[in-house]
């Protein structure tokens, strides 16, 4: 049997909490997985090695563990050299190993209500059944999602360890500047005391220098994206989520940018010797929000079968200025702030409007995950809006966890239909 | 939302309790909260909130999409969760009345108070631009207006409990509350004084022959109640209810504000005492401040004679989600029964929610 297959196969249970609870099972899956296997390319290759790096020194626990939420800005865990650990991203994770369905029957015990993320029910049970690290801190965000902060609470207590909420304000102006500022700098010093550490100028700036070179390689991957033909997809492209959760600061995470840009600048060199601009990309899509973690088909239908290339993701958008080292917390608020997502839906939609402008993109597909009131909660506004502006727009109604109840039927039909309209505006 | 009635002054519309009414009133309006009471779906609503979202903000629109709300002359939306931010875009969109966005803080300590007393003076700006300009003056007499008015509710309240509030409305406290947060603040004083005159009349009569009973009262917590559930609780003798939501006590028992008549604050100390005055009420689950809310729970469970707990769960809300599994610990903590409802809000919930809830009140009797 492959051994992967074999792995995911012996997951469930007594045995598979314990493997998944091992750092040397990421050890092992580094060896045998990273190094033996095929992958898409180099980039990925190398950001798979990190992931595993990070799990197995998470589940080591010699170093403080932080837990985080989505959005929470890594570059803090960095400044004390914390290991992160984002129970969202291991929700997803569960997903694809085929964990989800247990954990999620799990939640229900616990009393967590079936209309919450099925991200959030994910991490609950992974707590309560004790896949998860133990953490030192836990650090949330207010922005974006509503269920984090209190799932983060939630935990918390129950593992009676400090908690550290971020309270983001909607608007972008000096206040909300200094509120959000201080709130960093609270924190910081909070983590100064919890971990006897001084957090030094050279540190900060080292930090920085680590998300401002990643910045800078992402901006130059979303130059090639723009290429026609996209040297890129999505199913490639929503994998970088990681490193837009837990990367940002980290000193490997610009290097894997670099590689990537590096592998599509010589895709983009090739292709324009070699092939026809658009032979394998019919239409080109701006993707957003996430997509499901249990299944590949749909978006591997709508590349592969339907030539809809997912071109650019909302989620890998460069929306923050450089950080400065000379005003950290100030420059942190800055990037927090500046999330397209926060607050009325007008910039959102401005930042789709560009992201369809510069990707010179045919069309919108927002993945409607089930339980996410921030992103699904707009999609009908956002469908006029751009509907509006000229720009077709696709609703595609799933959950990015829970695969049980996905209605594959449906969505084929309405990727179909979007096909239909795709083909009657453009040709 | 254009047609306003004559003479009167002009409505403005609000939904959460952390919205200062004391600035809508500065401004020349009379604040008036819109609650989901009408009993029809949200049918007309799939174009613009989709079905999973939670159903507060969709019956809102539902309702002023039916023209409920026709006499408001504009609308105020506090930044209380992702739902309602998708509800101001809507409304910003299709209203002929201004729509503002408050923003709100999630945190109680010095600085959400700074924060949030520079996001009144933006509202206060704003409103002067649609109203009467704020001045200190006229925020002096607003607050001087709601002092008296939270005065008499904690006589209400303190002095005779559900009791009193019985006496004033069929249902209590929540019908009280309702009134309160929907009425000119200076028709309801006078109508709140009228009924504490009589009551101390009747009070003085019974004071020698008659003693109140003690009852065991219904902690009815969680989101907003669907509609019917407390007339349903109120026909079953036995219990009072209390009624620990954002459309009961957590807006009655706001803290009073401290001004007195002498005083002679500067306008930023206005700003930022009604900042602080409403960041300190008794915590909503929405607040960053789980052990209070814990706190607050226990002193209830404590202090009242709680027979058992009935909580709201509102479909979609995270906040109202995690806020019972932490109850839930202390009920069980504690042994008092508990039953949870899970409702949309209108009439179609009802048959269900009275099955349930007869059930619940005959296995406590």
């Amino acid at each position: 049997m492959n051994p992967q297959k074999l792995f995911r196969k012996n997951l469930k249970g007594k045995l598979g909490r314990k493997l998944l609870a091992s750092p040397g099972t990421y050890q092992l899956a580094r060896e045998v997985f990273v190094k033996r296997n095929s992958f898409s390319c180099e980039a990925r290759r190398q950001m798979t090695s990190m992931a595993l790096d990070q799990a197995a020194e998470a589940y080591q626990q010699k170093k403080p563990v932080a837990w985080t939420s989505a959005f929470f800005p890594s570059e803090i865990v960095y400044f004390f050299d914390l290991v992160p650990f984002a129970p969202e991203a291991a929700a997803g994770t569960s997903a694809s190993l085929d964990l989800a369905p247990d954990l999620l029957k799990q939640s229900d015990h616990m009393g967590i209500a079936s209309d919450s993320c099925s991200f959030h029910r994910c991490a609950a049970a992974g707590t309560t059944l004790e896949y998860f690290p133990l953490p030192d801190f836990l650090m949330a965000s207010s922005h974006l999602c509503d269920g984090a902060p209190r799932l983060f609470q939630y935990m918390a207590s129950r593992y009676n360890k400090p908690l550290f909420l971020l309270d983001v304000p909607f608007r972008e102006n000096e206040d909300s500047l200094k509120y959000v500022a201080e709130q960093l700098a609270d924190i910081t010093r909070n983590l100064e005391r919890q971990t006897g550490q001084n957090l030094t100028g050279e540190r900060i700036k080292k930090v920085f220098e680590f998300s401002n070179r990643a910045r800078r390689y992402q901006l130059e991957i979303s130059r090639l994206r723009q290429q026609i033909p996209s040297p890129m997809n999505g199913e490639e492209g929503l994998s970088y989520i990681y490193l837009t959760l837990l990367g940002q600061g980290h000193p490997e995470t610009p290097e894997i940018y670099r590689t990537l840009a590096e592998e599509l600048q010589t895709i983009v060199n090739n292709e324009a010797v070699q092939s026809t601009p658009g032979e394998e990309e019919k239409f080109r899509l701006i993707w957003l929000h996430l997509r499901p973690y249990y299944s590949s088909e749909m978006i591997s239908y709508l590349e592969k079968e339907l030539k809809q290339m997912i071109v650019a993701e909302e989620m890998n958008y460069v929306y923050w200025p450089p950080l400065d080292p000379e005003k950290p917390f100030l420059s942190l608020a800055q990037k927090i702030l500046a999330h397209p997502g926060l607050g009325p839906i007008g910039r959102r939609l401005k930042t789709i409007e560009k992201m369809c402008q510069d990707y010179q993109a045919h069309g919108v597909v927002h993945f409607s995950h089930w339980g996410c009131r921030q992103s699904a909660g707009g999609t009908m506004f956002m469908k006029k809006k751009l509907r509006e502006k000229g720009i077709p727009f696709l609703a595609l109604d799933g959950d990015c966890i829970d695969g049980t109840s996905f209605p594959w039927g449906q969505t084929l039909t309405r990727i179909e239909g979007f096909q239909e309209v795709l083909e009657q505006i453009y040709s | 939302m254009t047609e306003e009635t004559a003479g009167s002054p002009k409505k403005v519309g609000w939904f959460c309790t952390y919205t200062p009414e004391e600035i809508i009133h500065a401004a020349g309006f009379t604040p008036y909260r819109v609650l989901p009471q009408s009993t029809s779906g949200a049918g007309n609503v799939e174009d613009a909130l989709p079905a999973n979202l939670c159903p507060y903000p969709r019956k809102i629109l539902s309702n002023i999409r039916r023209g409920l709300y026709k006499d408001l002359h504009g609308i105020v939306v506090a930044n209380s969760c992702n739902a309602m931010i998708h509800l101001y875009n809507v409304l910003k969109e299709e209203s002929d009345s201004f729509v503002y966005l408050l923003d709100l803080p999630r945190k109680q300590d010095g600085k959400a108070v700074d924060y949030f007393t520079r996001e009144l003076e933006l509202l206060a700006g704003f409103l002067g631009s649609e109203g009467e300009t704020v001045t200190e003056n006229r925020l002096v007499q607003t607050i001087k207006t709601y002092r008296h008015k939270n005065d008499l509710l904690q006589i209400m309240i303190s002095r005779n409990g559900q009791t009193s509030a019985a006496g004033h409305s069929p249902v209590g406290l929540s019908e009280l509350a309702i009134e309160a947060a929907c009425s000119a603040p200076e028709t309801f004083n006078r109508k709140l004084e009228g009924i504490i005159a009589k009551e101390q009349n009747g009070y003085k009569q019974n004071a020698e022959g008659e003693s109140r009973t003690e009852t065991s009262c219904l902690l009815l917590t969680g989101g907003l109640p669907p509609h019917g559930l407390e007339e349903i609780l109120a026909k079953r003798p036995g219990f009072s209810i209390y009624p620990e939501n954002c459309s009961g006590m957590r807006y009655l028992q706001k803290p009073l504000l401290p001004l007195s008549p002498n005083e002679n604050p500067l306008r930023e100390e206005l700003f930022e005492m009604i900042a602080c005055n409403y960041l300190e009420k008794l915590p909503c689950p929405r607040i960053f401040n789980r052990q209070a809310r814990e706190d607050y729970y226990r002193r209830l469970l404590d202090e009242l004679p709680v027979r058992a707990v009935i909580y709201q769960d509102l479909l979609f809300c995270d906040m109202c989600h995690y806020d019972y599994l932490m109850l839930k610990n202390l009920m069980e903590e504690k042994d008092i029964p508990h039953l949870k409802l899970k409702t949309e809000l209108g009439k179609e919930d009802l048959g269900q929610l009275k099955t349930r809830v007869e059930a619940f009140l005959e296995i406590l009797e």
